[in-house]
């Protein structure tokens, strides 16, 4: 279990994070969601080590990550490589991964380079430098050390820059495929939050310097909704609720509200023809992230 | 014992061809100027050779081109590698414990292939018209040993590669910041006239001046100096060093 508790960090003056309070259980997969800049890259390379932090703690099974052998080598983050790495040969970084990553999977890491159909110049893998690859294909090489690392705690950043529709398709359903059999942590930051909520067991929203939200994806679905109705009835049953949406189309008004709803309010809702349907998770992202204080 | 294993593993990585493909094209530049030397005998040497009261030695002038490789190697180490390694999942501290032991492994590797080269040049010039350089200041190649070579050669080595893989070190945490302040220290023990800069030019007369280098207790203790103080700095730097 990965324990974080009052994790804060700033780069000189300006703060990004601030007294972060986390547990991150074993054997499910998380999606971190956040506006731009709001500091999810920065909370995964603190987790995994590569940045160090103002204060607070990071823990794996009771160890400190930050320098630690036993902690560190569990964990693994996938984000976009730096331009020392992109004068490397992508066959010497996979290599290296091979080398570094103690439970590195290599007959899975060919397998995935065959589903990928990642090719260069009709081979895989000649000796291509990793900056002659394509975005899409440099994003690949980064989800196949990922994947095949077999990290406790494999966290991927981003996983779904420059790939077309098919490649991220692709990469979901080898990503849950594998979880099935070999089942660990994993934690995926990224923009596109519709297309992969369907993997995400929970959800992490960060704002305003802080964890604003922390939720089952299900119980997420289950407390927001869109009501659709006339003005004047939809007023009247949203009073003691949380509105995180509005708009006015004449006099059919449109409210997204978060919260529960009992049996008997959601009878009262239909009976005041109320249309209810529940918030698309990249909607509800909008505008939780606008309305959480 | 695992993770030091797959950290020297990872660290020693296409080394073998690196120092491969080094002295093969040492090889080339020692032999070619040496074969043409000998065919057309003492009066037309050509090509890169120390040269010190008429007596000669092609394989020294290795020497400079050691001293860029492990410049080229220590920044690559921390270019490259370092930030891979801790990536990866590596610590910065079983990084740097297993980067010296790839110093150590490596100047004795280096020292090793000179050694048999200048011994080799010497048994090769010796039959020939050319005289060849024998002391060399720290050692004499006809009367010491090959172990006594090496072991030398690879303290030499070993306090340069110290040097470099603090500038590694350096280079990597603050980059461009680096060179200047470097350069603004340089031009200010250059410029300034006072005590502190005269010991420190001193210092770094004596330390980059060749002809000095002789073997005596002072200079070898200031080698180990130079060695515990460099590593040391080095890890200070490297050790919360964020990776980029």
């Amino acid at each position: 279990m990965l324990e974080i508790k009052g994790l804060s960090k700033s780069f000189g003056r300006h703060k990004v994070l601030t007294d972060i309070d986390l547990i991150i259980e074993e054997n499910k997969i998380y999606g971190l969601f956040g506006r731009n800049g709001v500091g999810k890259t920065t909370l995964l390379k603190m987790i995994s080590g590569q940045l160090s932090r103002n204060s607070g703690e990071i823990k794996l099974d009771g160890l400190d990550v930050l320098e630690n052998d036993k902690a560190m080598e569990n964990l693994c983050l996938v984000r976009e490589f730096s331009n020392s790495i992109k004068e490397m040969k992508v066959k010497d970084i996979f290599s290296l991964a091979s080398i570094i990553y103690k439970d590195w999977d290599e007959e899975y890491k060919n397998y995935l380079i065959q589903e990928f159909n990642l090719r260069i110049r009709n081979s895989f893998f000649s000796n291509t430098k990793f900056s002659k690859l394509s975005t899409g294909n440099q994003t690949i090489v980064g989800l196949i050390i990922g994947l095949a690392s077999r990290a406790r705690i494999t966290m991927f950043d981003e996983p779904t820059l420059g790939l077309d529709a098919a490649m991220r398709y692709k990469f979901y359903n080898l990503l849950l495929a594998d979880y099935e059999e070999n089942p660990r942590t994993i934690i995926i930051s990224t923009h596109l939050i519709d297309e992969v909520s369907n993997l995400f067991e929970e959800i992490l929203i960060l704002n305003d310097e802080k964890i604003a939200l922390h939720e089952n994806v299900d119980s997420l679905r289950e407390k927001s909704y869109f009501l659709t109705g006339r003005e004047d009835n939809i007023n009247s049953v949203i009073k003691n609720k949380k509105v995180i949406y509005t708009d006015n189309f004449g006099s059919t008004k449109i409210v997204g509200i978060y919260g529960e709803l009992t049996e008997d309010e959601i009878r009262e809702i239909k009976s005041n023809n109320i249309e209810i349907d529940n918030i698309p998770l990249q909607k509800l992202f909008i505008y939780l992230t606008e309305n959480i204080k | 014992m695992e993770i030091n294993k797959r950290m020297f593993r990872f660290l020693s990585y296409d080394l073998i061809r690196g120092v491969g493909i080094f002295w093969t094209i040492m090889l080339l530049v020692d032999i070619a100027p040496m074969v043409i030397s000998l065919s057309r005998g003492s009066d037309f040497i050509q090509g890169p050779m120390i040269i010190n009261q008429g007596s000669i030695s092609f394989v020294a002038s290795n020497f400079f081109p050691i001293f860029i490789f492990f410049v080229i190697y220590s920044l690559e180490m921390y270019y490259e590698k370092f930030s891979l390694a801790v990536g990866f999942g590596g610590t910065r501290k079983r990084f740097y414990q297993n980067l010296i032991i790839n110093n150590i492994i490596v100047v004795l590797i280096f020292a090793t292939i000179q050694t048999i080269l200048l011994k080799l040049e010497n048994l090769i010039l010796s039959n020939s018209t050319i005289k060849p350089i024998v002391d060399f200041g720290w050692f004499n190649i006809k009367s010491d040993s090959i172990l006594q070579i090496i072991l030398t050669l690879s303290f030499v080595f070993l306090t340069l590669v110290s040097i470099t893989n603090l500038i590694g070190v350096l280079q990597y945490r603050y980059s461009y910041k680096f060179w200047i302040s470097l350069g603004i220290f340089i031009l200010i023990i250059i410029r300034t006239s006072n005590l502190i800069g005269r010991f420190i030019s001193r210092i770094i007369y004596h330390m980059t001046n060749i002809d000095y280098i002789i073997p005596n207790p002072n200079i070898v203790l200031v080698g180990v100096l130079i060695i515990i103080v460099t590593y040391t700095l080095g890890f200070i730097f490297i050790r919360k060093a964020n990776i980029k």
